[in-house]
């Protein structure tokens, strides 16, 4: 499991909160996919800071290995701005249709995780 | 739609169903191979045609199909080792009733096996998928366990909108666990109350443990015949219909519906059957929340009222819905892909050979299986015995 939670944690890091954009519509994809699928254009890495509503959570009770000791936490499906769909840890307890925006945040032996915090 | 070959089921068999069998998957699948051939009054090399899937027992460089092949000692004529989660085998079997239409092969065996518990390359907690691809790490980079995260997301999400409740939630594990407790070969057969599934451990809210698939070891196969003999049993796929949309959560257009409706829409035409007509039904249910939303887009019951679908008890024994009278992947073995375990209970339902937990009159069955990430892949199969 060793190499398997290191690059988690190390593609979670290095890609921080890295998306593509289209080069023509300017769509953009989370995760970062090669070409747009509404325009048939090659797209360009882009970093986000995304915000948008919370579409489901779960808390969890029971977490991968990597995540193994911290449970339990919630995480958040979110439905952003930008018109693609992102999983996040809550910074605190979220309810579906919140308001929230979305930070890459250094945690403690997993490296750069994306945080959901409320927008109040 | 051009009409079907008279093409049959004409062999089926499960086993290895056990928390322990201590074997490969490889030796399950080569046991219950030669267990369907047998039950077909088949020998080995009257096949030559294998399908053959593998979930998390899947290694890179994996040949599945030619693996078992050589194993069984079979030269083949077709072969398909399509992956696609828990739909695979139900994708193998469509796949293959077109290779016999157009004559290129003469009977083909599609099997599954899994030796996953006593491999111990699965929890509930979720699996091990190969690191460094950007894929894998989104889905995985806000802790979400995979796949039950997608699932708990969903039934989160379906109580949001419809109401859905925990006791309805719960309800699909106590129809299922009524029918396990009808077959000897389930895994688990005591007794199951909703207040006992609600009392089971939280896993990844609101899915408690007892609503999600049992980890286990299991092997299932059949073998189809393009032209059965006069003696064989035959069951005959009588509609098939398959919907492909996504691969990922992030390319799921929504958590409470499927695109179920067009898959069992067009084995519909096919058979040229009406929902009404179905006697009994196999639904993918990995996670309590799947066949809720499946009875809703298949038709059964009005987008939302799935969980009190359930919870009315049309689909427990003595309902007029039977649902995976085995026991489901949540009581009777769950070895990673379920999908070909549905469909050998639908053809021992259509043969009546299905003792304490028969289907009076069981003469059509639908089996559909959804995976994926909450449904990006869906297969409709419309079975019907002689």
């Amino acid at each position: 499991m060793g190499a398997i939670a290191d690059s988690t944690a190390t593609d979670v890091a290095s890609g921080g909160l890295m998306a593509s954009r289209c080069e023509r519509c300017e769509k953009t994809y989370w995760y970062a996919r090669p070409i747009c699928s509404s325009c048939m254009a090659l797209t360009t890495r882009t970093a986000l800071q995304p915000s948008g509503t919370v579409y489901s959570l779960t808390t969890v009770h029971r977490p991968p290995a990597l995540f193994a000791g911290r449970a339990p936490y919630q995480v958040v499906l979110v439905d952003c701005d930008d018109g693609y769909r992102m999983l996040a840890m809550a910074e605190t307890p979220l309810s579906i249709g919140a308001r929230v925006s979305i930070r890459s945040r250094k945690v403690a032996d997993l490296g750069e995780v994306p945080v959901a915090a409320e927008i109040v | 739609m051009t009409s079907l070959p008279p093409a049959g089921i004409v062999g089926v068999a499960e086993g290895g169903i056990s928390f322990a069998s201590g074997k490969r998957g490889l030796e399950l699948a080569a046991e219950v191979a030669v267990a369907a051939v047998q039950d077909a009054g088949l020998a080995l090399d009257d096949i030559d045609g294998l399908a053959v899937a593998k979930g998390g027992d899947l290694a890179p460089a994996d040949r599945p199909s030619l693996e078992l092949a050589e194993v069984l000692g079979i030269r083949l004529a077709y072969m398909d080792t399509t992956v696609a989660g828990g739909a695979s085998s139900f994708i193998q079997l469509g796949h293959a009733l077109t290779a016999l239409a157009l004559g290129r092969c003469a009977r083909v065996l599609i099997v599954y096996g899994s030796a996953q518990r006593t491999q111990q390359h699965r929890s509930l907690a979720g699996h091990a998928r190969p690191g460094g691809d950007p894929i894998a790490a989104a889905e995985r980079s806000a802790g979400l366990p995979q796949p039950l995260g997608v699932s708990a997301l969903a039934a989160a999400r379906h109580m949001f909108e419809f109401g859905t409740t925990a006791e309805q939630l719960a309800s699909v594990a106590v129809s299922d666990r009524a029918w396990a407790e009808l077959n000897p070969a389930a895994l688990r057969r005591k007794p199951l109350t909703v207040e006992d599934v609600l009392a089971s451990p939280m896993i990844a809210s609101p899915l408690h443990r007892d609503e999600c698939a049992l980890v286990s070891d299991g092997a299932a196969a059949l073998v189809l015949d393009a032209r059965p003999s006069a003696q064989a049993a035959v069951v005959r796929v009588i509609g098939y219909g398959e919907v492909h949309t996504h691969n990922t959560l992030f390319g799921a257009s929504s958590l409470t519906a499927t695109a179920a409706g067009q898959s069992v829409r067009d084995a519909m035409t096919e058979a040229g059957v009406k929902l009404a007509d179905i006697d009994l039904v196999g639904l993918y249910d990995a996670f309590a929340i799947l066949p809720i939303v499946l009875l809703e887009d298949l038709g059964f019951c009005r987008k939302g009222d799935g969980g009190r679908f359930v919870a009315d008890g049309h689909t427990m024994p003595g309902g007029d819905l039977p649902m995976n009278t085995q026991g489901g992947g949540l009581s009777h073995c769950h070895p990673g892909y379920y999908g070909m375990f549905l469909l050998v209970e639908a053809v021992r339902q259509l043969r009546g050979a299905c003792g304490g937990r028969q289907v009076p009159d069981a003469n059509i069955a639908l089996c559909h299986a959804s995976t994926t990430a909450f449904g990006g892949s869906n297969v409709s199969a419309i079975l019907a015995g002689e």
